[in-house]
């Protein structure tokens, strides 16, 4: 159904704002339960909740409802969360370590192509 | 019957309604189909029913969805063919009232106001059914134009709508390009084809064909792509209303065979007086009351802005079967008085089979059922 892949949205969109379950759930007025499960799809986000939810989490409507099939294995998105993650680490490398990591990164996508 | 009691106004508008009915349904129903549902639903406008849902700075009754289910399921008990005309436009008007932009709202519903004409939905496409991402009717922004391009099918009240409720894709494909627009019947461009469909008697049927139909932006109901929530929610609220219907005809079908199952004897005993004939009676007389308390409650939550996604559905998936069901059993039960030409039975037996995909199938309400739990 497409109010679970909705409700992934609402809560990658929230992670991406910085936001907690019970923050942006004080602003919406609702139980962080009731927020919990919009972003489950347990619980049917209707329309004047998506415009709240769109319009704090500063995202047009059509965002929640774009099919992105990489919504479907986590384990495939690499939000700015984790990019900045590694961007902080990659920063405490020196020239030579650097150079290595450069090294394994073209390691990965050559084989990444071959497979 | 509900026990919930319906304010002074609005049941003096019910009532005056079916006395104007019970007066003129014999002379009606000797018209055309068209000349038809446009007489029956002009007694429902002089009663303001068809906007008992809208507040009265907007010319309407200010009925709540509580009410709206009592009054249909009242209505439905003899009138329920002339029902998918009425039913139809109240669900045009609330989505109108609901998404359209304050600053456009009131235009909007004087527009649609002042017409005697009933309101259509173009939702259904010859592949897009259950699976509303299939729509391929488009609506291209040029300018302050929108063009809109595509074909519905079974779409009620097509050709005598003053107004077309379409959703369409617009810029982007699937879900998030879905947005609702209003099409004034006067647009060039827009063509009708009649569809028989004698299950529905007292509605018109057909398709609705845009070509390069040029409208005005201000005929967009909602922001680009919002059309997704709007629709659901329409359909959702609708629901409750479609098993109000139900009941109210189901409630006939009933009453129909008792009162024949009473009075006809077969090996010197009432028919009634055959416990196979009985208990199912019993049984249905239980699953109706059961129906009731599941559309009361539906609309209650509607009314009271809570969740009621689930709680519509299953309201409509329980009436449409219990419908169908008891006239099932109506027809074994008259034996062959239910399959002479318009016979009671038949008619609300053919409706019955028609109401079980009306606004949703069976499945498509056990989906939204399950997705929920």
């Amino acid at each position: 159904m497409a109010f679970k892949e909705i409700g992934k949205k609402i809560q990658i969109a929230r992670e991406e704002k910085g936001i907690t379950q019970i923050e942006l759930a004080k602003i919406l007025g609702i139980t962080q339960a009731a927020l919990s499960n919009y972003e489950l799809g347990k619980r049917r986000v209707y329309f004047h909740q998506i415009e709240l939810i769109a319009e704090h989490l500063e995202k047009p409507i059509s965002y929640f409802l774009d099919d992105e099939s990489m919504l479907e294995d986590d384990e495939n998105i690499i939000n700015d969360e984790m990019l900045d993650l590694l961007t902080s680490k990659v920063k405490q490398l020196n020239r030579q370590e650097f150079s290595e990591l450069d090294q394994f990164i073209d390691f990965l996508l050559w084989r990444k192509h071959n497979e | 019957m509900s026990n919930i009691l319906l304010p002074q106004d609005l049941n003096q508008s019910l009532h005056e309604c079916i006395q104007l009915l019970d007066s003129q349904s014999s002379v009606i129903n000797n018209l055309s189909t068209t000349e038809r549902v446009l007489a029956y639903y002009s007694i429902y406008c002089k009663n303001k029913l068809h906007v008992l849902l809208l507040p009265e700075e907007y010319g309407g009754l200010s009925g709540s969805f509580s009410h709206a289910g009592i009054i249909v399921e009242t209505l439905a008990y003899n009138y329920y063919n002339t029902l998918p005309t009425l039913l139809t436009t109240i669900h045009c008007y609330e989505l109108i009232k609901s998404f359209a932009d304050n600053n456009k709202k009131k235009w909007l519903l004087n527009a649609v106001n002042n017409t005697p004409k009933p309101l259509a939905f173009c939702l259904t496409e010859e592949h897009a059914g259950s699976d509303i991402t299939s729509i391929q009717t488009t609506a291209i922004k040029n300018d302050n134009k929108i063009i809109i391009n595509g074909k519905k099918v079974i779409v009620i009240n097509s050709g005598i709508a003053s107004f077309y409720l379409v959703i369409a894709q617009s810029s982007k494909k699937g879900r998030a390009g879905l947005t609702a627009f209003l099409i004034p019947e006067t647009a060039d461009n827009i063509s009708f084809e009649k569809l028989e469909v004698s299950s529905f008697l007292h509605s018109v049927i057909g398709t609705v064909t845009f070509n390069n139909v040029i409208i005005d932006t201000q005929y967009q109901i909602g922001d680009e792509g919002s059309g997704f929530f709007l629709l659901t929610e329409m359909l959702d609220k609708g629901r409750p209303l479609v098993a109000a219907c139900c009941v109210g005809a189901a409630q006939h079908a009933l009453d129909i065979i008792i009162d024949h199952t009473k009075t006809r004897k077969q090996f010197s005993r009432y028919l009634y007086d055959f416990q196979g004939i009985s208990f199912p009676i019993a049984e249905f007389e239980t699953r109706l009351h059961a129906a009731r308390l599941l559309y009361n409650d539906a609309c209650e939550k509607i009314d009271n802005n809570e969740p009621f996604t689930k709680e519509a559905s299953m309201a409509k998936y329980y009436a449409s079967r219990l419908f169908l069901d008891i006239t099932n059993f109506g027809m074994d039960t008259l034996g062959y008085r239910s399959i002479i030409d318009a016979s009671e039975m038949k008619l609300l037996n053919d409706f019955a089979k028609t109401m079980m995909f009306i606004d949703g199938t069976e499945n498509v309400q056990k989906m939204i059922i399950a997705s929920l739990l």
